[in-house]
């Protein structure tokens, strides 16, 4: 096990955590931005998935496939916000009825439990393309250095959406909802149209991340989703262990998608360092998580800062 | 401008029956000055809250400029009517800079799209409207509300509340979690808005003084009825003692 080898399994991550960083972004506008957990995400990334691979496998472009995969991710967020603020369901209860219907739908659209597309219909497989036969990279290299290149433009079009998205009076009015909704409405913002639109943008962004991901491992199950959340929430947090104060919303999403890459190589290095079983790599996750989720506490108790006062 | 004609509001949750105001008339002209007093549960509340529509009436029906407004909803009046609450949490997004804020409440009542939240003149104007209180708040636009302290907040709410002249102007006891000197400073605030526009305001207080000094007209509330409308000389000729002996009867 040399230095070989770490740099193969770095390349790995890397990929994996750009891939995976809009789903930390999509936890960030629901939790952080909205102050709701949102947990149709974990649907919404399966369903994401599904659809992509499911079009790709019938022989769609892949350019059709993820427009519809985000797409569908908007219609599931837009199903939980509906059931939330026009049937008055809780948020948590509105995404996990939404997470389970979509269960089923899933398994409807691919008509068995797995679905898989081979690689040279993928988004990746144009870049892959270049860089092995154009650049004569090694099929490995090509492959891994696809996924970063698609997953950094990927999301540096997200982050520039939202950038200035949040910056917009329209923008800012969601941001207000989430902030003081007494506040929002007596300003005379439509509450409820902020919370819907919110959802619709977190979900799609998760529905593109889930069509990404899929083609990343040539396949998609029903099972895809599942643990999506706590690892988008993970990756959150490292993220903002990171960020500097004082921060605008452009560095916030910058280093979201840090923490996500962070979470990823961490993951990634102790797995295959052989240190512990894949198995346990949820456990690691959830471990990851609570660490950096309790970190100002810790800090606290561990550097004790005295706070100058003056007299 | 604004008229209610016989509001009752009715509080029953199954097991006990409430009513808080009954078959209430009001008619304020435009641009009057109205102060409120009553006692806990005299429905001083209710009645904003009807007004601005944050709750609809068991009966009755309320007219604003002759139009009937029962079924607009209450982030559509607040195109109209900017309220002003006690807490000074209510007011303000924490999260959110004064500037954010402020570009909010300047946005009331207009079509919120993909337009600049802040431009540069915005800030500009921002920065004039706080320089006229000398509270050095002009300097703090790009601080978070949650370092503001109550009595700034206030204030930063109640130019808020006037930034795009509202047609009426609810205080509900604004100044009532403010320390006596912050909260006579925040009245003087209030007063020098109000008259430059000539906003049609309406405002609770629990300061009998405050109540008679300032406004064109008195209002007293007691159980969901009006016990007392004095207005004019007869209003300034009022004392505080008298109100509270009124207060008791």
């Amino acid at each position: 096990m040399g230095i070989d080898f770490f740099l193969r399994t770095l390349y790995g991550s890397l990929g994996q955590g750009l891939l995976y960083a809009p789903v930390a972004i999509g936890v960030f506008m629901s939790l952080r931005i909205m102050k709701k957990p949102d947990l149709t995400i974990e649907g919404t990334f399966a369903f994401g998935a599904v659809i992509a691979m499911t079009l790709l496998y019938h022989g769609a472009h892949f350019t059709t496939a993820l427009l519809v995969a985000t797409v569908g991710g908007a219609v599931a967020g837009l199903a939980t916000s509906l059931i939330h603020t026009k049937l008055k369901v809780d948020g948590i209860i509105s995404g996990l009825l939404v997470t389970m219907a979509l269960f089923s739908v899933n398994l409807f659209i691919m008509g068995s439990s797995t679905i898989s597309a081979p690689l040279r219909t993928f988004i990746f497989a144009p870049v892959n393309n270049l860089l092995s036969h154009g650049l004569g990279a090694s099929n490995f290299e090509a492959l891994q250095w696809s996924y970063i290149i698609i997953g950094l433009f990927i999301l540096i079009v997200v982050i520039t959406v939202l950038h200035f998205l949040y910056q917009t009076k329209f923008g800012l009015s969601m941001r207000a909802t989430g902030d003081n909704e007494r506040m929002a409405c007596s300003n005379g913002v439509n509450t409820d149209s902020r919370k819907i639109s919110s959802l619709v943008i977190s979900n799609a962004i998760t529905g593109l991340a889930g069509a990404l991901v899929s083609q990343k491992l040539n396949g998609a199950e029903v099972g895809i989703g599942a643990g999506v959340l706590i690892i988008g929430l993970a990756s959150l947090v490292m993220g903002e262990i990171i960020t500097p104060k004082n921060r605008s919303m452009v560095t916030q999403l910058i280093f979201i998608a840090l923490g996500s890459l962070i979470y990823f190589i961490c993951i990634t290095m102790v797995v295959a360092s052989g240190l512990l079983h894949s198995n346990w790599e949820r456990l690691l996750t959830a471990l990851l998580a609570l660490l950096a989720l309790c970190m100002p506490k810790l800090r606290q108790l561990l550097f004790k800062k005295k706070i100058e006062v003056t007299k | 401008m604004i008229e209610l004609q016989n509001i009752s509001q009715v509080f029953d949750n199954g097991v006990e029956r409430n009513q808080v105001l009954k078959c209430l008339n009001l008619t304020i002209p435009e641009g009057q000055f109205v102060t409120v007093i009553g006692g806990n549960g005299a429905g001083k509340s209710t009645l904003f809250n009807i007004i601005n529509g944050n709750i609809r009436p068991t009966s009755g029906s309320i007219f604003f400029d002759g139009k009937d407004i029962q079924r607009k909803s209450h982030s559509a009046r607040a195109a109209m009517i900017a309220r002003v609450y006690q807490d000074p949490n209510f007011g303000l997004c924490p999260d959110l800079t004064i500037a954010e804020n402020m570009a909010l409440a300047n946005s009331r009542g207009k079509w919120r799209g993909l337009q600049w939240a802040i431009r540069k003149k915005d800030i500009a104007f921002f920065k004039e409207r706080l320089a006229e209180f000398d509270l050095g708040l002009e300097k703090m636009l790009r601080k978070k509300a949650s370092l503001f302290s109550g009595g700034q907040r206030q204030v930063v709410t109640l130019l808020m509340a006037t930034l795009q002249k509202p047609r009426l102007l609810l205080l509900d006891e604004h100044t009532a979690a403010l320390d006596p000197k912050i909260a006579k400073q925040v009245m003087c605030i209030t007063k020098k808005l109000v008259d430059e526009q000539k906003i049609t305001t309406i405002m609770i207080s629990h300061n009998m003084s405050d109540a008679i000094t300032y406004g064109d007209r008195l209002i007293m509330l007691n159980r969901g009825e009006i016990i007392l409308d004095v207005s004019g000389e007869e209003k300034q000729n009022l004392t505080p003692a008298e109100l509270i002996t009124m207060f008791e009867s």
